[in-house]
């Protein structure tokens, strides 16, 4: 017995080695990913849609500690926004024996932060993450 | 010898019984990102860095500077309450006066979920044990040194729809 469930698409899918840090732009981004899955500033919280455990549910995440990704890099002003893109995709394993029977479930996750200068509207940089 | 009853329809019930006995066994394992002991043992005290622990786990899931202690509304927000509620409980670093204005708290939390047993699996799930592990890193902030770390693991059991 399996199961499966995917939201968004696979963020490794996507050409990140386009990104230019400096150079690239807001535009470009949301062309090359759409739209993204949230939007952090300094000092709010962000409610964006999460997927663990195979549930869809909200998941309410202080935006400062997106900011903490960059801090050790960049001086972080008001002036900066993150663009946070995030997939999942869950494939089960299950079975159903005579006297035992487990099921587990593999998550594989996708995230993506970019970091942008809202006034010159430029990716300054941008930080990958893939959990499995 | 007596003949097996061929009026019945065993059948149906033989696999309702095969059934019921196999479902009723089933457990389910979900996780979201897990924090594994190996991950913790590359956190050193005095060594480690700020950059380390966010290339090994991510953005923390709160962050706790103490003046934030003094913000009310900060808790409001989930993470933020959870992350004072475990602390409250655990008293995860032996010397509360390590936090000082130079330091903050990284918390990172996982939960593994167990599902047992199951009646049906189609049909309802029974209670949940939940497997929590709760991570807080002291983090001097003018030195980015990892100053100290701990983690604690605690089982909670809940009905569906709990987690």
């Amino acid at each position: 017995m399996g199961h499966d469930f995917k939201v968004g698409e696979s963020l490794s899918d996507k050409d990140l080695e386009k990104i230019q840090p400096g150079r690239t732009t807001k535009q470009e981004v949301l062309e090359m990913f759409g739209p993204p899955l949230g939007i952090a500033r300094r000092g709010k919280v962000l409610k964006v849609p999460s997927a663990i455990q195979g549930k869809m549910g909200w998941e309410e995440i202080q935006s400062e500690t997106f900011f903490e990704l960059f801090s050790t890099k960049h001086t972080l002003t008001n002036q900066h926004i993150i663009y946070y893109y995030f997939s999942t995709e869950a494939s089960g394993i299950g079975g159903i024996f005579l006297f035992f029977g487990k099921e587990s479930t593999d998550i594989h996750v996708d995230k993506l932060w970019f970091l942008i200068n809202e006034q010159t509207a430029i990716v300054e940089d941008y930080i990958f993450r893939d959990q499995e | 010898m007596k003949p097996f009853p061929t009026n019945y329809a065993i059948g149906p019930w033989i696999m309702f019984t095969v059934m019921l006995t196999a479902s009723s066994c089933v457990t389910a394992e979900i996780s979201e990102k897990a924090l594994w002991e190996n991950e913790f043992e590359q956190i050193q005290r005095g060594i480690s860095t700020k950059n380390d622990i966010l290339s090994l786990l991510g953005p923390p899931r709160a962050i706790l500077k103490k003046e934030d202690l003094q913000n009310v509304d900060i808790f409001s927000t989930k993470d933020y309450w959870f992350m004072v509620q475990a602390i409250e409980k655990f008293k995860p670093f032996s010397h509360v006066e390590k936090f000082t204005e130079k330091e903050m708290i990284y918390y990172y939390t996982s939960t593994k979920v167990q599902t047992l047993p199951t009646y049906f699996y189609w049909i309802e799930r029974g209670e949940k044990n939940a497997f929590v592990t709760h991570l807080w890193v002291l983090i001097n902030e003018t030195s980015g040194i990892v100053t100290d770390f701990s983690f604690r693991k605690e089982e909670r059991t809940s009905r569906t729809g709990d987690y």
